[in-house]
């Protein structure tokens, strides 16, 4: 994993692109004392999750990350059209499955959106009507992020087939208005400085 | 070239892969049981199954369907057979009868999770379209054909 | 009923109209067909399934065939698009007959005068009419060919012919017990005299009519194998599919047509008056190349159509006429007596959408010198004429055959425009054509139910009853574009007939009655759609009605009562669904229960509509619907068409279409939106039999429902809506079983 410092006296310590990964292996959900951030590396970090918590909110990813038994649909965040359900296994109900219309990719026939594995995040992952702080906990809470590390929810965020739509919906859906290199970079920024969450 | 499996019987078909399977089964495989309502994956019309699971094929490319196991309206039994056809007929479900292939289609994958559905699993499975407004008759008919009167 | 009056064909000196030039004949082979030999003007008309004509006759337009294999087989001539009307005409014809029903074959029929309605000489289906138009002509036609067949088989037994009967295509002698197959006798008797007053069975001889019969159609249509206008497969066949501009009045400047044919299977771009086609092996191959294509289209007059001004039109005409005034009892000035204790009230009904679930398609072949059509259509003779204008071809060469399934119809498909387009094309490419309509296209060159504004005023007497009531209604025409015949009387006499039902009669004592209507031009095509004028005139009256027993603090249920104490079928119908509706049963709070009642195409009906209002959610309970419709020939189907209409009413409530920019802003169920199934309510539906005529229930039940919906949510939460959809009023339909179950709720 390539971490740029751009600001901070750790770049001008470590200068440029450092592997800091193994070094937070050790860290648990919050930095303990002996390897506390410095002040401004976790105020880095809390502004970068500031960035991060504007693409957790965005409708593209609260959509099926909610805390309701349906997905969410549209930048009004309706709830989804034919009365979809989530399901026993957060992949819709008998006969209504999410499968049953959305395939591992987009249809530009019908255009419905597609990616493999589409579904619902599960219930400990909704995130909708949190406060920063209680997204930022409920975000790393490994009993709930389906045991992800800050490291695999940087990952998640990167390289996740599913998640990828929340850049690239079609339609005329609006994406996600932080670029994924840019979100990677931020999940960086802020993995590296702690996880740190508001208060 | 597309190989699928459709109602038991492998098929070539010569199409663009960005082709709707619905369009596939309809005109190179002639088989008009499964229809056109709306093209968005809106209406259910389309239904059929693909290794089972039901599948709004307007929204489902050939290129997708190949290799799978494809069940069409005309694949449900040989002869009207199916629990579901026989309700369907003993409760005099259809009017116009266009969207009927769809609808049987999700009733057959909804009893096949839900041998006895309640009201609410009918509710959430069943949102095919029926412009004639047959539903009341379709809830009997699905309860009829799974032996149950359970709420 | 208006609509009759209106065009009510003249009907021959001899009494029975055309019936009486029954005939019979035989069949190369053996057998007897049984046909409407047509006059004289009618005989140039070819096109029709008969057999060949003896040299010096007439040919015959079947009707009826028994062959020697003893099969029965029956033309149907009515549209099969839902409503089950091919079981239950044969029907009637085949209880008469004394047919074995589980063998008898039936035909669609192509058109041709014999299959005309008889009251209004034209062949369509709609108007809820077909029972009452067509039934008198089955038991006559099925009464004849019985009491030819009973004479045939008494002749060669030498019995006399009271001595035989004729029962499941066979004709017994019963002292003897002798026995023939109708196959059997069949080619002595289409040599006899087709009798002109046969005996027509009495009810307790009946045994199919009456009766719930499984319906004919439905098998195939749970096997995939009903085949619809969609289905429709000839050799040689193409496949089109069609853009036409994105505004209403829109033409086609030019397209140009390289992007489309080097496209796989792409065999012609056809450009259209309006739009433009791709014609090829299949229908995919045919979409693609369209989108493919950037025609320029010159937007037309009203390029900047709204909805909003729209709105302004209607508002104008309402406000200053000028007016027709087809109906004045009592001499009433155009509005009430200033002095006079009045209330008023102004109601609006949207443009709807047929939406037929089988979007418009139609499949032609033209050469030449012929052009046959297989199309899903209502409107056969219409189609038959226009192509025949269009294509410049004679009466027999035009052949207008109908797909014997129609997925919905709802009057969208009396109109040839659809089949007119397919020809033409057609005739550009030189082959058969199937041209299919996307959803895109179906829903936005639909010909809408016209929206509607109304405003009511009553003058009231110190009990709040109605003393003198005034309607004035602002409505773009109905019924022209399927019967472009009314229009001479139509501009004579600046009404819509059917734009009137509802309007003009009345089932209410109210002594005085002045109806005063605006035909409004305006640019968005309009058209015949289910419940015609019958709809949004009895929304405006079932909802004013409950405003005005509102204002005098009355029940709407009783005050309804004391205003029909003179029409005993309607006080019958309402006292039935508010007995089985508990009216007056205390609710819970948030719930509501509404009533309607009314005559609507020959039959009355009466709902109370059960509501729960939850924010914006409204939850349809339950509805009762207590229909008197003079007789009921088959309850299973009756019931079907009462109950799916109130489904299909509650649409009426859910979505509209709008314009923008000179178009139609919806185009898909995303935004025309139709309810489900876990939206629809509990249904409870009786009929009553008053003893009058024959009355329609295709199109019924439909139009009681949006004023008994209005009126529930009225009494659920003092809310009064005076338009449909609910969207206007920021209301929406709920689930009707808020869910409970884990991953549901």
């Amino acid at each position: 994993m390539r971490l740029k410092l751009s600001t901070g006296p750790w770049a001008a310590v470590l200068g440029g692109s450092v592997l800091i990964g193994p070094l937070l292996l050790q860290i648990g959900s919050e930095p303990g004392p002996a390897l506390a951030a410095p002040a401004d590396a976790r105020d880095a970090g809390l502004r970068a999750f500031d960035q991060v918590a504007l693409v957790l909110r965005h409708p593209r990813c609260l959509n099926c990350h909610t805390t309701t038994n349906f997905p969410g649909q549209g930048d009004d965040r309706h709830p989804h059209v034919n009365l979809v359900r989530r399901g026993l296994d957060d992949r819709g109900v008998p006969g209504m499955r999410c499968a049953t219309c959305h395939q591992s990719e987009e249809n530009l026939a019908s255009g419905v959106p597609g990616r493999p594995n589409w579904r619902l995040a599960p219930l400990s992952m909704g995130w909708e009507g949190l406060s920063d702080s209680e997204l930022c906990r409920a975000f790393k809470d490994q009993r709930r992020n389906g045991g992800r590390s800050p490291e695999a929810l940087a990952e998640h965020l990167r390289s996740d087939a599913l998640v990828s739509y929340g850049w690239n919906p079609g339609g005329s859906r609006t994406p996600v208005p932080v670029p994924r290199e840019e979100v990677a970079r931020l999940m960086d920024v802020w993995v590296h400085a702690g996880a740190p969450c508001p208060r | 070239m597309h190989e699928l499996k459709v109602n038991g019987k492998v098929q070539e078909i010569d199409a663009d892969p960005g082709t709707p399977l619905l369009w596939v089964i309809r005109e190179q495989l002639g088989l008009t049981g499964t229809k056109f309502g709306c093209g968005i994956a809106r209406c259910g019309a389309c239904t059929v199954h693909v290794d089972g699971e039901p599948v709004r094929s307007c929204s489902f490319t050939v290129a997708a369907a190949s290799g799978k196991e494809i069940t069409t309206i005309e694949g449900l039994s040989p002869d009207r057979s199916h629990p579901l056809q026989q309700a369907w007929i003993a409760e005099q479900v259809p009017q116009c009868g266009y969207c009927q292939s769809g609808m049987l289609m999700t009733a057959a994958a909804l009893l096949k999770a839900r041998p006895a559905p309640t009201d609410e699993e009918i509710d959430f499975a069943m949102t095919n379209l029926c412009r004639c407004g047959t539903y009341a008759r379709v809830r009997k008919a699905i309860k009829r054909a799974s032996g149950t009167t359970a709420t | 009923m208006l609509f009759a009056d209106a065009y009510r064909a003249p009907v021959s000196p001899e009494g029975l109209t055309r019936r009486t030039f029954l005939r019979s004949t035989a069949l190369v082979g053996g057998g007897l067909l049984l046909g409407y030999a047509p006059s004289a003007e009618d005989a140039t008309l070819a096109g029709a399934a008969g057999a060949s004509p003896a040299p010096g006759e007439f040919p015959l337009t079947a009707w009826v065939r028994v062959t020697p294999d003893n099969l029965v087989t029956l033309v149907v001539s009515q549209a099969e698009i839902g409503q089950g009307i091919s079981t239950t005409l044969p029907a009637i014809l085949a209880d008469e007959l004394g047919a074995d029903w589980e063998t008898v074959r039936l035909e669609t029929a192509p058109f041709a005068p014999a299959y005309r309605n008889p009251t209004k000489n034209w062949m369509f289906t709609g108007n809820s009419e077909s029972i009452q138009a067509f039934s008198d002509l089955m038991r006559q036609m099925g009464a004849a060919v019985r009491e030819m067949l009973v004479h045939a088989a008494a002749a060669r037994w030498g019995v006399p012919a009271e001595s035989c009967r004729a029962e499941r295509s066979q004709v017994f002698h019963s002292s003897s017990g002798r026995r023939a197959t109708f196959g059997e006798v069949a080619a002595e008797a289409s040599r006899l005299p087709v009798p002109s007053s046969p005996r027509l069975k009495s009810p307790d001889e009946l045994t199919l009519v009456g009766k719930a019969l499984p319906r004919i159609d439905i098998p195939e249509k749970v096997d995939g194998s009903a085949k619809f206008g969609i289905d429709m497969r000839l050799p040689g066949m193409l496949i089109a599919a069609v853009r036409t501009a994105p505004t209403l009045a829109g033409r086609l400047r030019g397209v140009e047509r390289a992007p489309a044919l080097g496209q796989p299977g792409v065999r012609a771009v056809v450009p259209l008056d309006n739009g433009v086609a791709v014609v090829a092996d299949t229908y995919w191959q045919a979409r693609m190349a369209l989108s493919r294509l950037e025609p320029d289209f010159d937007p037309g007059p009203d390029a900047g159509l709204s909805s909003r001004e729209l709105s302004a039109t209607y508002r104008r005409a309402l406000e200053a006429g000028p007016w027709a005034t087809p109906l004045n009892e009592g001499s009433l000035g155009p509005t009430p007596d200033p002095a006079a204790r009045t209330v008023s009230a102004e109601y609006e009904n949207p443009f709807l959408a047929h939406a037929t679930m089988e979007p418009m398609n139609c499949t032609v072949s033209v050469t030449s010198d012929h052009c046959e059509v297989w199309a899903p259509t209502q409107g056969q003779e219409l189609a038959f004429h226009t192509l025949k204008r269009v294509l410049g071809l004679r009466d027999d060469q035009v052949q207008v055959n109908r797909t014997p399934y129609i997925g919905g119809g709802f009057g969208r498909r009396l109109l040839p425009d659809f089949v007119v387009q397919a020809a033409l094309i057609s005739k550009a490419v030189g082959r058969p054509v199937k041209a299919i309509w996307a959803r895109e296209e179906d829903m936005r060159r639909d010909k809408f139910r016209p929206a509607t504004l109304v405003r009511l005023a009553a003058e009231v007497d110190g009990e709040g009853v109605p003393i003198a009531l005034f309607a004035r209604v602002v409505s773009p025409t109905i019924l022209l574009p399927v019967f472009p015949a009314l229009e001479p009387l139509m501009k004579e006499k600046g009404i819509d007939p059917s734009a009137l039902e509802g309007a003009v009669e009345s089932i209410y004592d109210i002594p005085r009655r002045r109806v005063d209507f605006h035909l409004l031009k305006i640019p968005v095509p309009t058209s015949v759609m289910r419940t015609t004028g019958y709809g949004p005139n009895i929304f405006a009256i079932e909802s004013f009605v409950d405003e005005l027993a509102q204002s005098a603090k009355a029940d709407p249920y009783e005050y309804r009562r004391r205003l029909l104490s003179k029409n005993p079928r309607a006080l019958a119908v309402l006292e039935k669904a508010v007995r089985l509706a508990d009216w007056g049963k205390p609710l819970p709070a948030g719930r509501g229960r509404g009533v309607a009642v009314a005559r609507a195409f020959g039959t009355f009906v009466a709902q109370v509509v059960e509501v729960a209002v939850d924010g914006a959610d409204v939850r349809v309970l339950r509805v009762v619907s207590v229909v008197d419709c003079g007789r009921v020939l088959d309850p299973g189907i009756a019931t079907a068409n009462i109950e799916c209409g109130v489904v299909f009413g509650l649409s009426y409530c859910k979505s509209e279409v709008t314009f923008e920019r000179g178009g139609v802003v919806q185009g898909n169920f995303d935004g025309y939106e139709l309810p489900y199934l876990a939206e629809s309510p509990e249904l409870v539906t009786e009929f009553v039999s008053g003893g009058g005529d024959l009355g329609g229930i295709g199109e019924t039940s439909p139009v009681t429902v949006a004023p008994a919906l209005a009126n529930a949510i009225s009494s659920a939460t003092g809310r009064r809506l005076r338009s449909m959809p609910l969207a206007r009023h920021g209301l929406r339909f709920g689930v009707v079983r808020p869910p409970r179950g884990k991953g549901y709720a």
